[in-house]
């Protein structure tokens, strides 16, 4: 079949493209660091008071020499324990990592405006590690229809400067 | 308006070619010969404007947007 060499020219193109997306995506992965969650562990949702979930919060742990915080979260119909009620607050710079499962149906936990974003399943925990650089306040949405009060489900992060964070509402 | 001018060119005289509906064309090219040089720029044109906001979105609105997953 003969083809023009235009056509041709612009087909090969289209798999530049192609070659292109990829690639930028490897590289995002590979040089850049980017990363997303994955498998970490399962846990029983009808026994969540026998673990760290049962009393969930903000935690202290010294890790390598430096002082992390560690977040265990429930997200239930309709809010996230700790998040909803009262915010979760947390100091700037420093790596924290959340810990998040449902006992009761599938939701999401969306720290609205950053690329913080992740199912929470039941049975399952979802983790990931981050640092926020900047004090401030950050909406948490849920993003996964959960119910009939879905739309309300929302929660708070506050990052405060390491100076004006308040060890007393931390957990054992 | 016309019945003439209402029927397009094309079902006016099906039993006829193009070229004999068309006395007036003076040259007939290849296909190699014709090169739709317009459609070239336009298509290049849409494919820098594709490739750059790929970049702004990638780059930029995506692994720009700190706080991110580091671990």
């Amino acid at each position: 079949m003969h083809i023009h060499k235009f056509e041709q020219f612009w087909i090969k193109l289209s798999y530049v493209l192609i070659a292109f997306f990829i690639a930028t995506v490897v590289y995002g992965f590979v040089a850049m660091d980017l990363k997303v969650i994955g498998d970490h562990a399962t846990i029983d949702p009808q026994n969540l008071q026998d673990t760290p979930f049962g009393n969930p919060g903000v935690r202290e742990i010294t890790k390598n020499g430096e002082t992390e915080y560690e977040v265990y979260v429930q997200t239930v119909q309709f809010s996230f324990v700790p998040g909803t009620a009262q915010p979760i607050e947390i100091p700037a710079n420093h790596r924290v990592t959340f810990y998040i499962t449902s006992p009761d149906v599938l939701h999401g936990f969306d720290v609205a405006g950053t690329n913080l974003n992740t199912m929470t399943i039941p049975g399952q925990i979802s983790k990931f590690t981050t640092i926020f650089p900047e004090a401030r306040e950050y909406g948490i949405v849920c993003n996964e229809y959960c119910g009939p009060a879905h739309h309300m489900m929302e929660g708070k992060i506050n990052v405060v400067p390491e100076s004006e964070f308040d060890k007393s509402n931390l957990v054992e | 308006m016309s019945d003439e001018l209402s029927q397009s060119p094309d079902t006016a005289g099906a039993d006829r070619s193009w070229e004999e509906r068309n006395p007036d064309i003076e040259r007939e090219i290849t296909i190699d010969e014709f090169q739709p040089k317009g459609t070239l720029t336009l298509t290049l044109i849409y494919f820098a404007i594709v490739v750059l906001m790929w970049i702004f979105m990638y780059f930029v609105e995506f692994a720009g947007n700190a706080p991110s997953i580091i671990d």
